[in-house]
Parts: C-alpha cells; structure tokens; sequence
C-alpha cells in the first residue's frame, strides 16, 4: 500500500485569478436580478473586479514562489504581465459598457465571459507547465470564441466566430500534439524538469523533442498571429465586435507573448540553435507580410489587424534577440519586450476606442476612404487622439512607441541581430505609410459635412482615452519609469 | 501485445490524417472532427508515452485534454447551429463576407 501524500496548496500564489474567477461567476448570477435597463451596473462590477485583483497582485511583488507542485510559478515577471492583462481587461470593459448599448449586445454574459477570457490569460501568464499552459490558453480561446460570435444574427459576427473557431482548435491540436512529443521525448511537461532533462545530450537531439518543439511553435504562431499563420486575423478582427476586437489584439498577445518568452527561456533555453533561426525567419515575415498588406486595407479595423500582425513582428525581434549567450544581452532584450508589450496595450486599445467612440447606433464608422474623412473639424479631441495613437504605433517620438521599437532595435543589434533591426526600420518606414494616412484623410477637408457623428463621447470612453493618451505620452517622454519596472521584473527569467 | 512503436506510429498518422482533413475539407463539421482526431492522436501519444517511460502523468494529461476537448466541441457545435440558422448552409465557401 501506497501512502498517498496530499500536494501542498498555495491558494494564495494565485489570488489574482481566484478573484477574476469569483467575480465572473458573481456577475453571471447577478444578471438574474437586474433589469435589462440597468445591464451597465454589471460592466463597472466586472470592472471592480479587475481592480481587487490588480491590487491583490501587489503583495505578490517581490514575493515570487513555485507553488501547485510547480505546475505554476509566481514572480515578477508573472505579476508584471498579470498587472498587464488585468490593466488591459479593465480598459476593455470600460470600452464595451456603452459600445454594447450601441451594438444591441447588452447580454449579461458579455462581462463573465471577457472576465473568464482574463482567467485563461492569467493562468497563461503564472503557467510553469506545458500542460497548465495549454488549459489557460484553451480558456482563454474559448470565451473568445464566443465573445467574437457575440452578435448574434450578425453574418460577419459568425463568421469570424467560425474562422477562429476551426482555426483556433486546429493551432490547439498542433500545441496539444507537439506537447505529447515532447513528454514522450523528456519524461515531463514541466518548464523546470524540461530545462534539467535537456541537459542529457540524447534528448537535446531527440528527434521526438525538436519536432515536438517545432509544432509547439506553430501553436504558438497561430494564437500570436505570426505570419504565415496570420490568414484568420483579419476577418476575425474586422468581424468580430469592436470591443472584443480591442481586447483580444491586446490580452491575448501580452499573455501568449508571456508564455513563450516563459517557454523558450526556462524550459528550452539549451535547444536556442533550433528555435532561435525559427523564431527569426517568423519575425522577418511577420513584420513584412503585416505591414505590406497593412497599405492596401480600407476598413480601419482590418488595418489595425494587419498592423497588430505588424506590431507582433518587432516584438518576436526581441524575443530572438533574448536568446543571446551574454546574461546582460539577454536581460535587455526581455525588458524591451516587456515595454513594448505595456506601450502597445495602451496605445492599440486607445486607437481602438477612437474607432468605438465614432460609431453611432447601427452604424460604425469604419471606412477609411469614406467615413474618416474630416472628422477633425467635428472632433478635433478624438481626431488628435487616433494621430497620437497613430504616432505611436508608427514609432514617432514623443511617444511609447518609438520608445519601444527603438529599446527592441537596440537589444536586436546589442545581440548580432542587425539585420533583423534593419528589416524592422525598413518596415517601419513602409508602416508609417498606412499610419500616416489615417491622419492626412482626418485632416483633410469633406467634399460635404457628415452629419452623422455622435455628439459627445460617453464618460467611461472618455476615461480609456484619457489613460491611453496619458500612459503613452508619459512612456515616450519619461520612459525610464517603465523601464525600470520591466527591469525589476526580470530577475527570474535571466539565465 | 503488440509493441510500443506500433501505438505511436499510429498516433502520428491519425495526427496526419487530421491535419489532411482540416486542410482540405470544407464542411465545418467533418473539419470538426478532424481537429477531435488530432487531439486523440495527442491522447494517444501521451498514454503510450507514458506506459513506455513507465510513467503516470501522460494518462493524467490525456483527462485533461479530453475535459477541454468536451468543452470545445459545446462551443463549436453552438456556433455551427447559430450559422446555419442564419444561412440553412454551413459550407465554408458559403461563410466569406470578410474577404481575407
């Protein structure tokens, strides 16, 4: 007889998802005794709750432990990409209370199932394990699922659900399959136990294990939407309700990127001369392909899709340059992915609620050619808030985003990985093209007056831009204030 | 019994079998089910892996998969109906309003 020992629980390491979870399920129940009429009062109780779990996260900083039989890790680097998501889910909520007014979507399971995606990514970014890896990111995928589909009766709403629906589960068979190569090939799942097991040169070179890695990594690519397996990101985002579309590009990018970087540097840092080239011929094509293709869009949405894919690119620059051999290298080249995560959350989610803040009842503005067109003179507040957004995501200063790409361009080249800093500039160059268009057509005069903007921006949209603007001013110009946060963040990671 | 080999053998070309299938069938059903063989070539794979390396685990994480399977499959069906109300087809060559 076998004495079974009961594993420790440290309930406490995960606060943060315990609170999203609980108030998810208390938002779902309080549904039931609300009146239709007063739907929003859930949207600021799912917002509470992104807020108590962002400040449970606080006494976890610094305070970093393995807990669940290391299935997950809590650090600085974790709580610094929780605070993320949770910063990003409440951004979210504020834009959708009243765009799901608009959109004749206020059910009142739109803010439980955004909360249950902010579970899935939360359990993504704590993941120390393969297998809790790929359960955050199947909770995190199906919410979304549904919250794309959410108009229902809505063909272009359906049909984003189904595209990223078939593909969705299709990258989760790639991920799910290569997982079981790896257990086969090292005896675990664990980032920890991988990292020990690959120090025997057999299962270094195990066909089993580099397969299986390799198949990890199109899972990977599917869910950050890196090119070549980028084909759903469009339509899913231009289908998909604007308010989703926001969180969506934003939670799940920090999350998924969390997890690789997690991946890559502590499970297989050994295995660099096979995923470092594979990560570097996915970044020169994701950086190509998203900003190239970013020219040609009309509707705004699919433009901030491609230009997301785009954005994707120069992240995964620096996660290639993280694979350096000199400690400090590396190091620099997670903190600039950590800020170019944090810049991007803000300045991607405030562009996104420009676009939610123009839209009337039965009608978004989302034309570029047509609908944008002199919305200065109606807006000038909104206007030069998407050419600041617009600024941003190009890479001119004063803002976080040139803050950004010039921290990852500057750790691709401090690793010998110029080139791909010079693919990233070229591209930069071509993306200023789409970027700048948006603002010369808002500035532009109207042949006539549109008449049919809303008059006034409702105060929980006016809140988003205003930390939006503010976050991304402020990085631009005082930069060291988040980099010296990402910094702190890292001390696990490094090898 | 028969050996080990033979079960990851055929967990690879169930895999294959799949992957073919989502790739080049249109019905959203049958890619469906296609996507439902790739996961149980996984589930495959982890049992053997784990009977080989004498192991527990892998059979603990073939639960788990299936658990997330099940909970794919309710969303997944759930979406499929709602399109083919809306169209009385459900074709993928029917569903592209987004051209991409």
């Amino acid at each position: 007889m076998v004495d079974i020992i009961a594993p420790e629980i440290d309930a406490g390491a995960l606060t943060p998802l315990f609170v999203v979870a609980a108030g998810a399920l208390i938002v779902l129940l309080l549904d039931l005794f609300i009146p239709p009429g007063r739907r929003s009062f859930l949207g600021y109780f799912a917002l509470g709750t992104t807020l108590v779990a962002l400040a449970t996260c606080v006494p976890l900083w610094n305070n970093g432990r393995l807990a669940f039989s290391d299935m997950v890790r809590v650090d600085n680097f974790a709580i610094f990409f929780a605070i993320v998501t949770l910063g990003a889910t409440a951004l979210s909520i504020l834009l959708a209370i009243d765009y799901i007014q608009l959109a004749d979507i206020n059910l009142g399971e739109y803010h439980p199932l955004v909360l249950f995606t902010a579970v899935g990514m939360l359990l993504l970014v704590f993941a120390n394990d393969l297998v809790l890896f790929f359960i955050g990111l199947e909770i995190l995928s199906i919410g979304l699922y549904i919250l794309a589909g959410f108009i229902r009766g809505n063909r272009r709403s359906e049909e984003a659900a189904i595209k990223y629906f078939l593909l969705g589960s299709f990258s989760f068979g790639f991920l799910v399959y290569g997982t079981s190569l790896i257990y086969g090939a090292s005896g675990t799942t664990n980032f920890t136990a991988l990292a020990t097991a690959l120090g025997d040169d057999q299962v270094r070179t195990s066909p089993l294990m580099l397969v299986g890695l390799a198949l990890v990594l199109v899972g990977f690519g599917f869910k950050l939407a890196l090119a070549p397996f980028h084909s759903w990101t469009p339509d899913v985002y231009s289908g998909a309700p604007t308010s989703v579309t926001a969180f969506m590009s934003v939670g799940t990018k920090v999350a998924t990127f969390a997890a690789l970087l997690r991946l890559v540097l502590t499970g297989v840092p050994t295995l660099r001369e096979n995923w470092a080239p594979a990560l570097w011929a996915l970044a020169v094509v994701t950086m190509i392909v998203g900003n190239v293709a970013a020219v040609t869009q009309r509707n705004i949405k699919r433009m901030l899709a491609y230009s997301s894919i785009g954005q994707a690119g120069y992240i995964l620059v620096a996660v290639v340059a993280s694979d350096s051999p000199r400690r400090d290298t590396s190091a620099d080249a997670v903190q600039s992915v950590l800020f170019y995560l944090l810049a991007y959350t803000f300045m991607n989610i405030g562009a996104f609620a420009v676009v939610i803040a123009l839209a009337r009842v039965g009608r978004e503005r989302l034309d570029l050619t047509t609908d944008y067109v002199g919305v200065a003179r109606r807006h000038p507040f909104l206007a030069g808030a998407l050419a600041f957004f617009m600024l941003s995501l190009g890479g001119i200063p004063p803002t976080a985003g040139f803050i950004a790409k010039l921290t990852v361009f500057r750790a691709a080249v401090a690793a010998d990985y110029w080139h791909l800093a010079l693919v990233g500039v070229i591209t930069s160059v071509i993306a200023l093209a789409f970027y700048l268009r948006v603002i010369v057509l808002m500035y532009s005069r109207a042949d006539e007056e549109i008449d049919d903007l809303p008059r006034s921006v409702p105060a929980p949209l006016a809140v988003v831009l205003a930390v939006c603007v503010l976050m991304t001013l402020q990085m631009g110009i005082l930069p060291a204030f988040s980099l010296d946060w990402a910094q702190q963040a890292l001390f696990v990671v490094s090898r | 019994m028969a050996p080990l080999s033979y079960y990851f053998i055929l967990s690879a070309v169930l895999f294959t079998i799949g992957t073919i299938g989502v790739l080049i069938r249109k019905n959203p059903l049958i890619m469906f089910m296609s996507i439902e063989l790739m996961l149980n070539a996984a589930n495959l794979s982890f049992a053997s892996f784990a009977r080989a390396r004498n192991l527990l685990s892998g059979q603990v994480i073939a639960f788990f998969v299936i658990a997330v399977a099940a909970a794919e499959v309710v969303v997944g069906l759930a979406i499929i109906v709602s399109i083919f109300r809306s169209r009385q087809s459900v074709d993928v060559d029917d569903v592209s309003m987004l051209k991409g």
